[in-house]
């Protein structure tokens, strides 16, 4: 208590004496007077009392404090040059760093709701161990529901299309069934209204939806009386309940309706929604395995005679951010590597700036020394300048990432962005890192000029010696050695991402985008009952698309190529006769997928062999197949494939959309087709693939795209579609209409978002190693106008003092290059590894990076070079 | 920095401020000057205090709250700065001295026992 108010005392005195010296030396002074009274002399005493008392009276070191951060100002305004160059490095590596890093984090590190942790699917795998099941019954689902001990609860979701019919037309609508668990499973609450309630969701409850923040917004005009609204979704009227926030993602999808399961439905065979679960906390995954491992021996042993997919088969958990951000992992850690290396690049720079004033500054460091300062009044001198640069560019550092991160945010594609744009924000623990590790650079390097004060002790006053010493020289050089191996790095890593970015380009596609436009439909079953009924519409369809003008064809496929679709409308066992699996490995599994007869054509992938489909393949002629190349690889040792007979089992897993199960059916391979890129991860190795006729499997054709080739424009053409769809069914919608050419280029977007990032850091990196570079050499020059001096007074030319300082440059750049080469042909094994485009060593991109940073080195060195041809000798040699 | 000088005996740190408070409870309000010749005469001569340790104690004593300072006159009419105990000075002193009998009867029956 007494102490702390002798605290606030002496703060209050601090700013506002109480006492005034004069008060303090007049009690002295009356003491004195009272000793000389008393025929003692403590007159010298006077001196020293003062100023303990000063001490005691205020904050003594707060004083010292402003002190030093005067001086500290004086002697960074003299050397003004250099300290802005350190804080420029150092706010530009803080900031770009903190930026960088928060973007990676928002679209990474923090997908999806704060319990993503724990949020998992359930997903069974056959026992061919290839085959993976992601969507499951009833049955099932209660099954799971039973693991109550690691499950904390259980639903069931899955991505639908719906027609809303609001206005005119009728409209597709992206939505998403789910059951009553989903929505307080991920724990975000609504804006307006409710969540589903377990009584919504029961078998014939009144039909309710919950819209999205964006569907709300602009299909409602953000009605502020939407609760009491109603949409009709697939004809029937369904009561809005529910407004969920702005960046709300729940299965993607504009809105969500109860899926209404009836729980006591028996039938194991119609698998057709996703289980998501969240783990009970402190629940690991393996435990939730465990659980399920013992839950499905239970299934084997109760099902597997009427259903032998249940023989064999395993249950895991599959954590959802993990499956959601997998794609752009690897992007993201390249990016992250990139972000270090800056990073240090920037710590380098700074820690040689420093070094080269550490040396320029240890005359007047002795001086101080030998005129008495403490070497710990030293030392604080020089921390305290080396914070007032590194706080202020640490500052400066985390403004830039504020403003830095609306511009990076705006050049990723929207789709990549795993979050909205406006959600990704400056990281706080991320920028005081960054802060901390430059100033941690900034503290140790600013101490360099007081610790060697400390060898300057015993010799007194040196000389002044140009340059520095040997060892500083050393350290400088070696520093700039670092800064450009680290740059070349960065500079690799972009050479090498465009590098793969552009053969990606070059890869085959096995289609040809331009000029075709696309759009999904999909017939609701109420009203498709029948095979036939599909058929025709698909005929009356193309058949109207393909007699406009202007149109060469017109055909449809269950899935575009670089689809969104990431499951299979039909799925069979496969086997092939003659051709049995190699050492009892697992049974072939192929894409099926549908195509009326002129698919191939349309797209213009290539007949290898055999021929198309045809007319005259219906449901009354023989069943047959056509493989695509990889297929044949695979499967047929790529041996003659035409004629060959394949034999299509017992579906199960997939979507039952086509309502009975099929028997085997045996089919004939009638042809072979190119490989084609189908899936949207455009590098990804060609799967093998099947195609079967429309025209004889109508009934699994409910869900389709249609593609149409013309000389119109995309406008035109994309009305030629909706006016052919129109024609064959007017309630029909048709939507995700787009031109292939914008699916190919969005099917590049993760790619070209980590080139665009890169770019920048190369940028940075390269500006930064410049500017290091210059600022040393010119420190240099300026530390060796005496010998520059005297070189041109004995009859130097002004160029051979040019070259001599280029080539100082030079030689830096050399080295810091050569051991630049030797890591980055390291970094390039480990980029090889993450990005499956980057192949072996690119020497392209190695000598690219390489000579383009000699050649800015050269620059870097070449202005200082021109500033000490111009030394004036006189001037030079007087200066000493 | 200015370099501070160690006190000369370091054990007047803990007692000196129990001895200028004892020194102000015995003689009413007194100057600096008068505290120092006082525990001068009773210590005969064994603590000599300078004036750049006594003044920033009294200062410090202030700033606690445990004395207050006014100048005035003494009775030869010469100016001079009066240092009285505040009540929370008065209680201070009273807990340090129980504190400090108590300490010393612990060293003195451990020395006595000692020998």
């Amino acid at each position: 208590m007494q102490r702390a108010r002798e605290w606030a005392a002496r703060a209050w005195n601090w700013l506002r004496p109480t006492r005034d010296d004069a008060d303090l030396e007049a009690e002295l002074r009356s003491h004195a007077a009272f000793a000389a009274n008393d025929g003692r002399a403590v007159d010298a005493g006077v001196v020293h009392a003062m100023e303990a008392m000063r001490d005691q009276r205020g904050l003594p070191w707060l004083d010292d404090l402003a002190r030093d951060i005067r001086y500290g100002t004086r002697m960074l305004w003299r050397d003004r040059g250099l300290s802005f160059v350190v804080f420029v490095i150092l706010a530009v590596g803080i900031g770009s760093a903190t930026a960088i890093y928060s973007l990676v984090d928002a679209c990474i590190l923090k997908y999806g709701s704060v319990r993503a942790d724990r949020w998992v699917a359930i997903r069974a795998r056959l026992a061919d161990r290839k085959t993976t099941i992601t969507f499951f019954s009833v049955p099932e689902l209660v099954d799971v529901t039973r693991a109550s001990d690691v499950f904390e609860s259980v639903g069931a979701i899955s991505g639908t299309d719906f027609t809303l019919t609001e206005g005119e037309f009728p409209e597709r609508v992206l939505g998403t069934r789910i059951s009553a668990e989903m929505m307080p499973m991920i724990g975000v609450p609504p804006l307006m209204g409710r969540v589903f309630r377990p009584d919504d969701d029961r078998p014939g409850a009144a039909p309710v939806v919950v819209v999205s923040y964006p569907f709300w917004q602009e299909r409602l005009n953000g009605d502020p009386d939407v609760l009491h609204r109603t949409i009709v979704l697939n004809n029937t009227a369904h009561a809005i309940i529910g407004v969920m926030p702005p960046h709300y993602d729940l299965w993607g999808g504009q809105l969500w309706v109860p899926f209404q399961l009836d729980r006591h439905d028996t039938d194991r065979r119609t698998r057709r929604f996703w289980i998501t679960a969240l783990l009970r906390p402190g629940v690991s995954e393996q435990q939730a395995n465990a659980r399920l491992a013992v839950l499905a021996r239970e299934q084997a042993d109760a099902y597997a005679i009427g259903q032998p997919e249940y023989a064999g088969m395993t249950l895991t958990v599959w954590n959802v951010r993990e499956a959601v951000i997998a794609g752009i992992r690897p992007a993201m850690y390249v990016l992250l590597a990139a972000v270090g290396l800056l990073l240090l690049t920037a710590c380098a720079n700074v820690a040689n700036l420093l070094l080269a004033r550490a040396t320029s500054r240890q005359r007047e460091m002795d001086v101080r020394v030998a005129l008495g300062a403490g070497r710990g009044r030293i030392v604080r001198q020089m921390l305290t300048e080396s914070l007032l640069v590194s706080t202020t560019a640490g500052a400066a550092g985390v403004l830039l990432a504020v403003a830095m991160m609306p511009v990076l945010v705006n050049l990723i594609p929207y789709e990549y962005l795993t979050v909205d744009a406006d959600l990704v924000r400056v990281n706080a623990p991320i920028a005081v890192l960054a802060a901390a590790l430059s100033i941690a650079t900034g503290i140790a390097f600013g101490l360099v000029p007081a610790l060697r004060t400390s060898h300057a002790r015993a010799g007194g006053l040196r000389q002044r010696s140009g340059g520095g010493d040997r060892r500083t020289r050393f350290y400088q050089y070696a520093l700039s050695t670092v800064q450009i191996a680290l740059t070349l790095l960065v500079a690799v890593a972009a050479a090498l991402t465009i590098e793969g970015y552009r053969a990606a380009e070059r890869l085959a596609l096995g289609f040809n985008p331009e000029h075709v436009v696309s759009g999904y439909l999909a017939l609701p079953p109420t009203k498709y009952t029948t095979g036939d009924r599909i058929a025709t519409f698909y005929r009356n369809a193309l058949e109207a698309i393909a007699s406009q003008p202007g149109v060469s064809g017109a055909a449809a496929i269950s899935d575009r190529p670089l689809g969104y679709r990431a499951v299979d409308m039909t799925s069979f066992e496969l086997r092939i006769p003659g051709h049995p699996s190699p050492d009892g490995a697992a049974a072939p599994s192929a894409v099926f997928r549908l195509v009326s007869p002129t698919y191939f054509a349309v797209v213009q992938t290539p007949i290898v062999t055999g021929r198309a489909f045809t007319d005259a393949d219906t449901d009354s002629s023989a069943p047959v197949v056509i493989a695509n190349r990889a297929f044949v690889d695979r499967f047929l040792d790529g041996g003659p494939a035409v004629g060959q007979q394949v034999v299509l089992g017992t579906r199960f897993g997939a979507r039952n959309l086509a309502g009975a199960p099929s028997r085997d059916v045996t089919a004939a391979i009638v042809g072979v087709v190119a490989d084609s890129r189908q899936t949207r991860v455009i590098d990804a190795d060609v799967r093998p693939e099947l195609f079967l006729s429309l025209a004889q499997r109508p009934a699994d054709a409910r869900s389709m795209a249609l593609v149409v080739r013309s000389s119109l424009d995309p406008t035109s053409a994309t009305g030629v579609l909706r006016a052919g769809v129109r024609h064959a069914d007017p309630q029909q919608p048709i939507f995700a209409v787009s031109q292939m050419t914008d699916i190919v280029a969005r099917a590049f977007g993760t790619r070209r978002l980590t080139i665009v990032l890169l770019f920048f850091f190369a940028t940075v990196s390269i500006s930064l190693a410049a500017i290091g570079l210059y600022a040393v050499i010119s420190f240099g020059v300026q530390q060796r106008a005496h010998e520059i001096g005297v070189r041109l007074a004995v009859g130097a030319s002004a160029e051979s003092i040019v070259r001599m300082v280029v080539a100082t440059g030079l030689r830096l750049a050399s080295v810091g290059v050569a051991v630049g080469l030797v890591c980055g042909i390291a970094a390039q094994r480990l980029l090889a590894s993450q990005l499956d485009t980057v192949n072996g060593i690119d020497v392209r991109a190695l000598i690219v990076a390489a000579t383009g940073l000699v050649a800015i080195a050269a620059m870097a060195a070449w202005i200082p070079a021109r500033r000490a041809a111009r030394v004036d000798p006189l001037a030079a040699l007087r200066a000493d | 920095m200015p370099n501070r000088k160690p006190y000369k005996a370091d054990i007047l740190q803990g007692t000196l401020d129990l001895m200028v408070l004892q020194t102000l409870s015995t003689l009413g309000a007194q100057h600096g000057y008068a505290i120092a010749a006082r525990l001068e005469q009773v210590s005969h001569g064994a603590i000599q205090l300078n004036m750049g340790t006594l003044y920033p104690a009294l200062m410090r004593l202030e700033q606690r709250g445990l004395v207050r300072g006014q100048w005035g006159v003494t009775d030869n009419n010469r100016k001079a700065r009066f240092y009285s105990l505040t009540p929370a000075g008065r209680r201070s002193l009273e807990s340090e001295r129980q504190e400090w009998t108590r300490l010393a009867g612990i060293m003195d029956a451990l020395l006595r026992g000692d020998a």
